[in-house]
């Protein structure tokens, strides 16, 4: 399976996010890309993340990310493709593909 | 002549009783009140019915397991009584053997550690929880519970339609939970 490099920034809680990021190593959740906006609610898809390292304080690090299944669009997985992290309808995190 | 007589005080009482809402009102006023059961009822014009008629209109609506229904025509107006059980939505959710004991144990889903801290996903099928834990923990590694909700609240979560190629899926939050039961797959 397809896994790529990544920069992730998590959201502040006072700006709608998750009190503190997850405290493992890892983190499933649905991304949404920007490629996807018009039918993510159809057909969306979970992306994997792995810490390459911890967060910093500014709640920013660098992550490998891969879908969480076989037959995934895997090509919006490049350089440079922006996604969000989701629970529900709240954003959590933001990254780019580095 | 007393059975003459008898039959015209008859035909006078019926036409001053049996027309229209008079009647029927008659009828549900001195019917046995039955709470725990959601009816339709359909008759009448006046504020007092219509109210009654569009709450329990709405209660119909939300309800999908109707269990049985019982109507009635009475004189000109009109009664349909529609009785159901609770409405109930279950949705199911592939969990750790540690979020498993405290669900079913507990009879709560609440956020555990390094997991989503503000609600939980889950799959409308049992089948479809099993692939998404095979995929999330590993095969065998794993459990399934079912979890029933009342309907109304199981709508108010977000749903995608198809989520990692498997099926729908709904997230719902803490705030929006409030599990009327869990229980492990298979067991009543």
């Amino acid at each position: 399976m397809k896994t790529v490099s990544a920069k992730l920034q998590w959201v502040r809680s006072e700006k709608g996010g998750r009190q503190a990021p997850p405290s493992g190593s890892h983190y499933s959740t649905v991304a949404r890309f920007e490629q996807q906006r018009d039918t993510w609610r159809e057909d969306a898809w979970s992306l994997v993340i792995e810490w390459t390292e911890s967060p910093d304080a500014s709640l920013a690090h660098r992550v490998d990310v891969r879908f969480l299944v076989e037959g995934a669009p895997e090509h919006l997985l490049v350089t440079g493709n922006r996604f969000e992290l989701l629970e529900g309808e709240r954003v959590v995190a933001t990254g780019v593909i580095a | 002549m007393l059975r003459w007589i008898t039959r015209l005080v008859l035909l006078f009482a019926l036409g001053l009783f049996a027309p229209g809402e008079a009647a029927a009102r008659v009828a549900m006023h001195v019917g046995p009140p039955d709470v725990a059961a959601q009816k339709l009822v359909s008759w009448g014009s006046d504020p007092e019915t219509a109210v009654l008629r569009q709450a329990a209109t709405r209660q119909a609506a939300e309800t999908q397991q109707a269990a049985s229904s019982i109507s009635y025509d009475f004189a000109s107006g009109c009664l349909l009584a529609a009785e159901s059980a609770a409405a109930r939505t279950t949705l199911y959710r592939a969990v750790s053997p540690g979020e498993f004991a405290d669900a079913v144990g507990n009879q709560v889903l609440r956020p555990g550690p390094n997991s989503y801290a503000t609600g939980k996903f889950f799959a409308e099928t049992a089948e479809h929880a099993a692939q998404w834990g095979k995929a999330l923990e590993g095969p065998g590694k794993f459990r399934i519970i079912q979890v029933e909700f009342e309907s109304g609240a199981a709508s108010q979560f977000m749903r995608w339609q198809r989520l990692d190629g498997i099926g729908p899926a709904r997230f719902g939050t803490f705030e929006q939970m409030a599990p009327l039961k869990i229980s492990p797959l298979g067991t009543p």
